[in-house]
């Protein structure tokens, strides 16, 4: 139960960091063509880094689980 | 691949990387939260505001994945024996309650170890609360049997029924010259308690040397075709519960002698035994 709400809070982590990134162009505070600006820098930046992170964090604790399991099987 | 340091080391990478991306997305909601006056654009609108609301809804996420990768990893440890297990709520309500009884035997045996009493007074004590039962106990086990006249009549104890003209007279004077515990007598014959098997064993003894059949027993409710069939003035023993029986005795202390060979036939059955058998 606990392993499986951090396993849920890393998928909402990645989200946020997905969110992060289409924000400025979802909003429309960055306008198409414009040089972007310093928010749109800044989420682009941290979403990036979360998306990567949350992702890599995922599949990391996934394959321990896997591998727990391939430890326990029965014989 | 499945071994035990291994597994280990995987479950720990497993829950490390789950904080270490908790604790990238609690710090990157805190700069969200700050960067919109780090770099001066909070006045404007949509995206302060979208920074605000994403910074603080990530570092309420990652708070909480933080507490439950956290509470995975410490339990495991548990799991595995690295930490102290630590007793749940109902152990620790059984070793309050264990530790309570434990005080209580305590308290409740250590006066009894303190007044211990002397074993000799318990014995005197005790022989003399029993010896009154005993008496008492010596009254109830008499037996009442109807005499030939009748009459329903009980000897204690002890106490020596007056003598009748009978065909055992030989018996009847050896069982007087023995202890007295033991009287046969016609109609009612007493075994004491005390010393009645003693007596009775060398009645019976002192019977069968002498060919004498002495000891037939009468029912208790005697039948009045069994009355009739029987002879006045014959000797008769009731016996107590748990006394022996004379020719029984006889028999463990003497080879059987041939004349106890009569002493079975019709309605002169003799039940030997214990005590529990009835005898008729």
């Amino acid at each position: 139960m606990v392993n499986r709400a951090g396993m849920a809070g890393l998928v909402i982590i990645f989200l946020t960091g997905a969110w992060l990134i289409a924000a400025p162009f979802a909003l429309r505070f960055q306008p198409s063509g414009a040089s972007w600006t310093g928010g749109t820098r800044m989420d682009l930046a941290v979403g990036g880094v979360l998306l990567v992170a949350a992702f890599a964090g995922f599949f990391v604790a996934l394959a321990g689980r896997v591998r727990e399991l391939y430890a326990h099987r029965p014989d | 691949m499945s071994s035990g340091p291994w597994s280990c080391g995987t479950a720990a990478g497993r829950y490390l990387s789950g904080l270490c991306v908790s604790a990238l997305g609690l710090c990157a909601g805190g700069w969200l939260v700050l960067t919109p006056f780090a770099f001066g654009y909070r006045t404007r609108g949509r995206a302060a505001v979208t920074d605000f609301a994403t910074g603080g809804g990530l570092v309420l996420i990652a708070l909480l994945t933080l507490g439950c990768w956290s509470l995975g990893w410490r339990r495991r440890l548990r799991a595995d024996g690295v930490l102290p297990a630590r007793p749940s709520r109902r152990s620790r309500r059984s070793a309050r309650r264990q530790a309570r009884a434990e005080r209580l035997v305590r308290a409740t045996r250590t006066p009894e170890l303190v007044a211990a009493p002397d074993p000799a007074q318990v014995l005197t004590d005790l022989r003399a609360l029993l010896t009154p039962l005993l008496a008492g106990e010596d009254c109830t086990l008499v037996r009442p049997v109807p005499s030939p006249n009748g009459t329903s009549d009980a000897t204690p104890a002890g106490q020596q029924a007056p003598p009748a003209p009978s065909a055992s007279d030989a018996a009847q004077g050896a069982a007087a010259q023995c202890h007295g515990a033991a009287m046969a007598v016609p109609g009612v014959a007493v075994a004491g308690v005390a010393a009645a098997d003693v007596a009775v064993v060398d009645v019976a003894v002192a019977e069968v040397a002498a060919g004498v059949p002495v000891m037939v027993p009468a029912p208790a409710p005697a039948p009045e075709s069994a009355q009739a069939a029987e002879p006045h003035g014959e000797s008769r023993q009731v016996q107590a519960p748990g006394h022996l029986r004379g020719t029984r005795s006889a028999s463990f202390l003497a080879p059987a002698p041939p004349p106890a060979e009569p002493l079975l036939r019709g309605a002169e059955l003799l039940m030997v035994g214990t005590g529990e058998e009835e005898a008729w």
